[in-house]
């Protein structure tokens, strides 16, 4: 049997989801512009139908109405998951777009006067016209000129490398003060999402929101997401994880790591391949170390040849030979010869000694690795030996004087310390003056505040005696990088009383350090105080262009590139690449940029508030209001109808 | 990825990108115009950019060798006009010679001819040490000094030469490949052998002095000889100079055809830019205008 109450009940039920369904379209509306925001309906259902008492076998159910079943949020996940890969994409082309502009600019190639190539040539220029007339001062000042502008510009180019590289490490600072911010956000919703749907309800706006801070963290950094059974996502990158359920990890940087990682709080290093952080870390660890390593292999290669030539010729008065162009960059070793019966044995400063064969290739090792202290002279000390130590707080305590009268005021340490523990100092009469020896390292006079050096270089080099030393000395002498090459060549720089002569000696080494060759590279002192010593000669004649010549035609010789490109073409090659590089992600940036931009439209196109839409919904709302409103009027009268009418007689 | 319902976000959206890749493009079209150039980083261009820093290289080389070209030149040029003053020198001698060992001549003619041709002995010496822009042009590398010294008895006479410069050649590059000498030493034209030029002429002053007509007559001989060679210096010269005039021609059209190339690969088509540039305008316009239309549209407007 119908109830006639059961009738208004409807009209209370169709109110009442009508006016959901109108503050659902209310709510899309008010946040058509809030970023993430997915659309909700409310989805709306017939209420249970009860069985229709005294139908035929009871069979006909009658419907009691519409119910609200959900407000439910209209998203597509998959589309979420590609959205975010994208993000990281886009991330770290961007930032990686950001630094190749600025080094572009650094750069700045193709404005014609004032670009290293353009220097480059100035300088062989000035060179040939050297050669033109070798005698004419105004010439070799001009020369100077140019190799000054050419490298102070080379220097300035590396410095300003250098300070992007750096710039990067601060932009990582703050890049992954915003991971840890956001981690804690996610966290924390994570903690709000699971309280509020253990009620069994969607929690659609914190979802929501939850999202928009995960694509802004994959806009950071590469991660993987994973939601769990009750709502919660765990967040990790490369497998470190960052995320989980409502704790957040923090991430700390320890700097001058290098390749791509950046060391967590305790000690695991985090690999970024994607995100503006992928980014950072690229350009820091990759483009810019290997535009450094490109000018220093520049420079070194320059800084060789230009001086291996020079060094043959002779200067203006003739007088002059064996001098460099260019500051040798690789470092100085200083060798002693002894002699012992008839028997010369040589050794690197401190070092262990070895016979001194003639055609024989000898392995010196140096003492130490280069550890050095200073050491601040005085009256009143004597000969002895000191024992010292350096303790971790950075101050020396003296152990032992061992007689010396040393105290903790005589000794300090420089930049490039010797490590903590205990160490000797020798002191040594020689003559009427006294020298001072830090462990194996070499001795030096005291008196004029010696830095004592604990033997230096580290590595260990081969020498090669060409001819026999007439008597024992001191030898300083630098291997060109050109010895990986053969012929070996060996700059002497002095030969003491040895008797050996440039050629008498040769060197070798296996590898030599080129970096920051670019960045030290300078004029040698000689050429700096006298043009004069500028080597245009091959004869002690004034006029004699040779030398001059010989180096102008490095110009055009294929040292780099494994014999392939000339010095210029081998800058020009760099500048390419990088401009093919900076091409190649603009292009990458533009390809996935353009692939987000159809995800995001497609995500809008699902997700977004349409507010002729929404409008269009609520007048559909408005009117089924407005209908049910009038059926419950009717029943309304029919009550009353009921109640004031019937059985009622007058 | 057809979309099949706009949202308000899409509309709006979708108008914003396009402003700004469209005023991108404008920008970088205006950008050709001002610079007059399509590649200002070497990205916009890599393959170009590099083309261009070789050829803007090769120009700086081409000048250079052009410079060397014009400094061998001058250099043979004044060493020319030094050897035409002597050859006149010694035509002069030649006469002087000819005139003094005639039987008509007496002593003091002869001694009158003699003082003449020692004054030509000091011309010759002078022009022997000729300089150019400072530099000894017949003393070989050793150029900040004379390439002869006179020895002068105590009458300030001079009685002997002696060579104080080497062998040494002066070299120009004037091509990648190309090499050109730009000096004579003093030896290849003064010298034979242990004799000389200068020996000759005093020997031959001394002769007209002591009236030895067949020593003169000898000297008059070598001197001929002397004259030939310093001729065919000359001429040697000079066909080094029509060399170098050649190649300064090939290294002007050289020049010139790179940098019209590098002007080529660097500058932009004006019209074309410009054609670009109105087309990114109007498409800009379009953008802004299509989207002034759409953006007001709602459904509110109409109920």
């Amino acid at each position: 049997m119908p109830n006639i109450f059961a009738a208004l009940e409807i009209g209370k039920r169709a109110l009442q989801t009508q006016q959901v369904s109108m503050q659902t379209s209310d709510h899309n509306v008010a946040n058509a512009n809030t970023p993430g925001y997915s659309r909700q309906t409310a989805i709306i259902t017939t209420a249970p139908s009860l069985p229709l008492i005294g139908s035929q076998q009871n069979s006909a159910r009658l419907g009691t109405g519409t119910q609200i079943a959900t407000i439910s949020r209209v998203r597509d996940k998959f589309l979420d998951v590609r959205i975010r890969e994208m993000t990281e994409d886009v991330g770290k082309f961007s930032r990686l777009g950001d630094v190749f502009d600025v080094l572009e600019i650094i750069f700045n190639e193709l404005s014609a006067t004032t670009d290293i190539n353009h220097l480059f040539s100035e300088f062989w220029n000035a060179w040939e016209t050297l050669a033109q007339d070798p005698t004419d001062r105004a010439l070799r000042i001009d020369l100077r000129q140019r190799a000054e502008m050419l490298i102070g510009d080379i220097r300035n180019l590396y410095a300003r490398l250098r300070e992007v590289q750096n710039e990067q490490d601060s932009e990582l600072h703050i890049k992954i003060a915003e991971v840890n911010q956001k981690a804690a956000l996610i966290a924390q919703l994570n903690d709000e999402i699971v309280t509020v749907e253990s009620s069994g309800a969607p929690a659609n706006d914190l979802r929501d929101r939850r999202i928009v801070l995960i694509e802004e963290l994959a806009s950071l950094s590469n991660i993987e997401v994973a939601e769990l059974y009750n709502g919660s996502v765990n967040i990790s990158i490369e497998g470190v994880p960052l995320v989980q359920s409502n704790r957040a990890r923090e991430l700390h940087i320890t700097l001058g790591q290098e390749h791509n990682r950046v060391a967590t709080e305790n000690g695991t290093e985090v690999y970024f391949t994607g995100g503006e952080i992928g980014g950072i870390v690229t350009a820091r660890d990759v483009a810019i170390p290997s535009l450094l390593s490109q000018l220093d292999e520049l420079i070194a290669t320059l800084v060789e040849e230009v001086n291996a030539i020079h060094r043959q010729g002779y200067s203006l008065d003739g007088d002059t030979t064996n001098v460099n162009f260019f500051t040798p960059y690789t470092p100085i070793y200083e060798m002693e010869l002894t002699q012992a019966d008839d028997q010369f044995f040589a050794s690197l400063l401190g070092g262990e000694l070895v016979a001194a064969n003639i055609g024989e290739k000898l392995t010196l090792i140096p003492a130490d690795p280069d550890t050095q202290l200073e050491f601040i002279a005085s009256d009143g000390l004597y000969e002895g030996t000191a024992k010292v130590e350096v303790l971790n707080n950075g101050l020396i305590k003296i152990l032992d004087d061992g007689g010396t009268r040393i105290t903790e005021s005589h000794l300090k340490l420089p930049g490039a310390a010797i490590p903590m523990g205990e160490h000797q100092i020798q002191l040594e009469q020689r003559g009427n003056q006294l020298f001072a020896r830090l462990d194996q390292g070499r001795a030096m006079a005291i008196s004029d505040n010696p830095t004592l050096v604990a033997g230096s270089p580290a590595e260990a080099i081969q020498v090669l005696f060409q001819r026999e030393p007439t008597a024992p000395g001191e030898i300083r002498f630098t291997i060109d990088r050109r010895a990986q090459r053969e012929p070996a060549l060996t700059n002497l720089i002095s030969a003491g009383n040895t008797g050996l002569a440039p050629g008498d000696l040769q060197g070798f080494v296996s590898s030599i350090d080129v970096s920051r060759a670019a960045e030290v590279v300078s004029l040698a002192s000689e050429v700096v105080q006298d043009v004069g010593t500028i080597a245009a000669a091959q004869t002690q004649a004034p006029g004699d262009n040779t030398n001059a010549l010989e180096i102008v035609q490095l110009q055009n010789q294929p040292f780099m590139a494994g014999g392939t490109l000339t010095l210029d073409a081998f800058y020009g090659s760099m500048v390419t690449s990088l401009g093919i590089e900076a091409a190649q992600t603009q292009q990458n940036l533009e390809n996935v940029d353009l692939v987000l931009q159809q995800m995001l439209n497609r995500r809008e196109s699902i997700s977004g508030v349409s507010l002729d839409e929404e409008l269009t919904n609520i007048i559909r709302f408005q009117d089924v209001y407005e209908a049910a409103a009038r059926l419950i009027t009717i029943i309304d009268s029919m009550i009353d109808t009921v109640i004031n009418r019937m059985g009622i007689t007058r | 990825m057809g979309i099949t319902r706009v949202t308000n976000s899409i509309i709006f959206n979708n108008f914003l990108r396009n402003v700004q890749r469209s005023s991108a493009n404008l920008i970088k079209a205006q950008e050709e115009i001002a610079s007059g150039s399509d590649v200002q980083r070497p990205s916009d261009d890599p393959a170009t950019a590099n083309r261009i820093l070789t050829l803007r290289t090769n120009i700086a080389q081409v000048k250079q060798f052009l410079s060397n070209n014009r400094h061998a030149g001058s250099r043979l040029q004044a060493a020319d006009a030094v050897l035409a003053d002597v050859g006149d020198i010694l035509l002069r001698v030649n006469d002087l010679t000819s005139a003094g060992i005639s039987d008509t001549a007496n002593q003091a003619e002869r001694d009158a001819l003699a003082a003449e041709i020692n004054q030509l002995v000091e011309a010759v010496v002078d022009s022997s040490n000729a300089s150019f822009a400072g530099a000894t042009l017949f003393a070989g590398n050793e150029t900040d000094t004379p390439a002869f010294e006179a020895i002068r008895a105590d009458g300030n006479e001079i009685t002997s030469v002696r060579y104080i410069g080497d062998e040494g050649k002066h070299r120009h590059r004037i091509g990648l490949n190309n090499w050109i000498t730009s000096n004579f030493t003093g030896l290849e034209i003064f010298k034979d052998g242990k004799d000389s030029l200068f020996d000759t002429l005093i020997t031959l002053r001394d002769a007209l002095r002591h009236s030895s007509i067949e020593e003169a007559r000898a000297m008059s001989k070598q001197l001929e000889g002397y004259h030939k060679r310093i001729a065919d210096i000359q001429a040697d010269g000079g066909g080094r100079m029509q060399r170098l005039e050649m190649n300064e021609y090939r290294l002007i059209d050289d020049l010139d055809a790179t940098q019209n190339l590098l002007s080529t690969v660097e500058e932009v088509d004006i019209t074309e830019v410009i054609t670009n540039f109105r087309l990114q305008e109007s498409v800009y316009a379009a953008v802004l205008s299509s989207g002034a239309r759409t953006l007001g549209l709602s459904l509110f407007n109409f109920i």
